[in-house]
């Protein structure tokens, strides 16, 4: 997913959300493309139909009592 | 009766004792605080306002009451100010904006209300990042908030009155809120204990909104003690709030005097530590050995990359910031300073379905790292910031367009565990050559708050620098 600056300057236009100049419309095109590249290749890792976007707090509490397995810390260094 | 100095560096559970055991008349301790608050007042700029009168009378009421009987409630008569974005029935939370200003509370917030029932005199309102976006505590409205041991350097945001104030002894603890680091950033550069619960352990009813899928409000104090009594009182489930846990609270005021002898502590060995600085490393393995000759076996270990997580968290906090914005940025632009409004704008042109994959992956993302680290440490340790606290003037960032590295940078540390929903407290852990504090991150599974009290205080207990206050 890639946008351009062009798409960010009308986007601001259609949908009235904040006036922006072409200037700054790169600047935020930038901003988002770096974000959306960062943000796909975990979302695409952990991508599940069934997963509930609004279920964190369950697993948080889920989390919060789960026996974890117990393991010894890695490597050793100290 | 005791002097000034005596009392306003008592910490907020000693001066709740001395209240109680009748030592010092509530209208002293106010008396003290308001007249510590108008001598730093000027220097730090931690106050919005001060409400004077209110906290005159409340503390006239409140020592008729100690005259008939002695008061239960934790907090009798403890002056406290909080971060001027909870919601109170007759007063106006600015959010540091010149918007919020003109919004009138409808309610009073849960966390506010719980302090009020706990017998605490709200003494005034405390500056902030505006809107709560942003990590220095600039402020084009209302002044940049200044830091407490040094008033050119900033004092870290965006719950910057709540750090500066409670720092100078102007007050004995804080409500700030923690988006990517809004209370540890503060506390920690202010050489004060700040909590960032769990994502759901405490109520924001009637608290402002930078992002609601990451948004957690918590305590900043002087100590960890003081850090676990605030919790004890404004944690747990409010039917007012439908994202608060139904989990049972823990105690965590006898969860201070937990051992820690066995705790494992894990330091990460990627990620947190990249970049770090000689002094500031230094001083992070020095708490490290600390931890050591507690008991604790500390073991480097490598963790999940949480570098991964900044994009899928500011998909969430500029998606939903945007949201929050979107007709005040359309209708009054000329009303944002530079800083507030440059971090939402991003935020209306993320595509939708990013957003939801974001929040769609956060439960399997936190399943794996909770699994991966928390199966081997109890604890995960980390520098607070990987660098010397800086000037106002060094970060006061002027391009839009290189805002976001700066904020990156500052919050590379704690925004990682706004998006796992984890606990996480700093506390003190000496100071910079500078003369600046630096902070100890402590993080633990999810609702482990009372393992990072039991640990940050017996930490606290062995290292000199709660004891130490700013020459304000």
């Amino acid at each position: 997913m890639y946008i351009t600056a062009e798409f960010v300057l009308a986007q601001s236009q259609a949908l009235a959300s904040p006036e922006i100049d072409a200037e700054r419309a790169a600047q935020l095109a930038m901003e988002v493309n770096t974000l959306l590249q960062k943000a796909t290749p975990l979302i695409e890792r952990y991508r599940d139909l069934y997963a509930d976007p609004f279920a964190f707090l369950s697993a948080l509490e889920e989390l919060s009592i789960a026996q974890l397995p117990k393991e010894e810390p890695h490597d050793g260094r100290q | 009766m005791m002097a000034g100095s005596e009392l306003h560096w008592m910490s907020l559970t000693e001066i709740a004792l001395a209240i109680r055991q009748r030592e010092v008349s509530v209208s002293e301790v106010v008396e003290a605080s308001l007249r510590r608050i108008g001598a730093v007042r000027p220097i730090i700029n931690a106050f919005i306002d001060v409400y004077a009168d209110d906290a005159r009378e409340a503390a006239e009421e409140a020592d008729r009451q100690l005259r008939r009987a002695t008061p239960t409630a934790p907090l009798f008569g403890v002056p406290l100010a909080h971060k001027d974005m909870f919601a109170r029935l007759g007063k106006r939370a600015t959010g540091a904006s010149k918007i919020m200003a003109d919004v009138e509370p409808k309610a009073t917030a849960t966390v506010m209300r719980r302090l009020d029932d706990a017998g605490a005199i709200n003494v005034g309102a405390l500056n902030l990042s505006e809107f709560a976006a942003g990590p220095t505590g600039h402020n084009e409205h209302f002044g940049h908030c200044r830091n407490a041991w040094n008033p050119a350097h900033i004092s870290g945001g965006s719950s910057s009155g709540s750090g500066a104030a409670t720092a100078a002894g102007a007050i004995y603890g804080a409500i700030g809120s923690d988006t990517g680091g809004s209370i540890r950033l503060p506390a920690s550069f202010n050489g004060l204990a700040g909590l960032k619960p769990t994502w759901g352990r405490v109520s924001r009813f009637g608290a402002m909104p930078r992002a609601w899928s990451l948004d957690t409000v918590g305590p900043l104090t002087r100590t960890v003690a003081d850090c676990a009594l605030m919790m004890s009182l404004v944690a747990g489930h409010d039917v007012q709030d439908a994202t608060t846990s139904r989990l049972a609270v823990p105690d965590y005021i006898r969860s201070l005097g937990r051992s820690v002898n066995g705790m494992r502590i894990g330091i990460p060995a990627n990620y947190f530590r990249d970049g770090v600085s000689d002094e500031v490393d230094t001083l992070f393995e020095e708490a490290c050995r600390a931890l050591q000759d507690l008991g604790c076996r500390v073991d480097i270990i490598e963790v999940p990359d949480p570098g991964e997580y900044d994009a899928i968290a500011n998909a969430i906090s500029k998606s939903e910031a945007a949201a929050i914005h979107s007709r005040w940025m359309r209708e009054r632009p000329e009303d944002y300073g530079r800083h507030g409004y440059s971090r939402t704008e991003s935020g209306f042109h993320i595509p939708a379905t990013v957003y939801l994959d974001a929040l769609t992956v956060r439960s399997a993302v936190v399943r794996d790292f909770v699994t991966q680290v928390f199966s081997r440490v109890d604890v995960l340790a980390t520098p607070l910031l990987n660098f010397e606290v800086p000037t106002i003037a060094d970060t006061d960032e002027r391009d839009p367009g290189r805002i976001p590295a700066m904020v990156g940078r500052i919050t590379r540390n704690t925004r990682p565990f706004n998006y796992l929903g984890l606990p996480a407290l700093t506390v003190p852990c000496g100071f910079t050559a500078n003369g600046l504090p630096a902070g100890l991150q402590l993080a633990a599974r999810p609702f482990a708050e009372s393992t990072l009290f039991a640990l940050g205080g017996a930490y606290e207990r062995v290292t000199p620098w709660k004891d130490r206050h700013p020459t304000l």
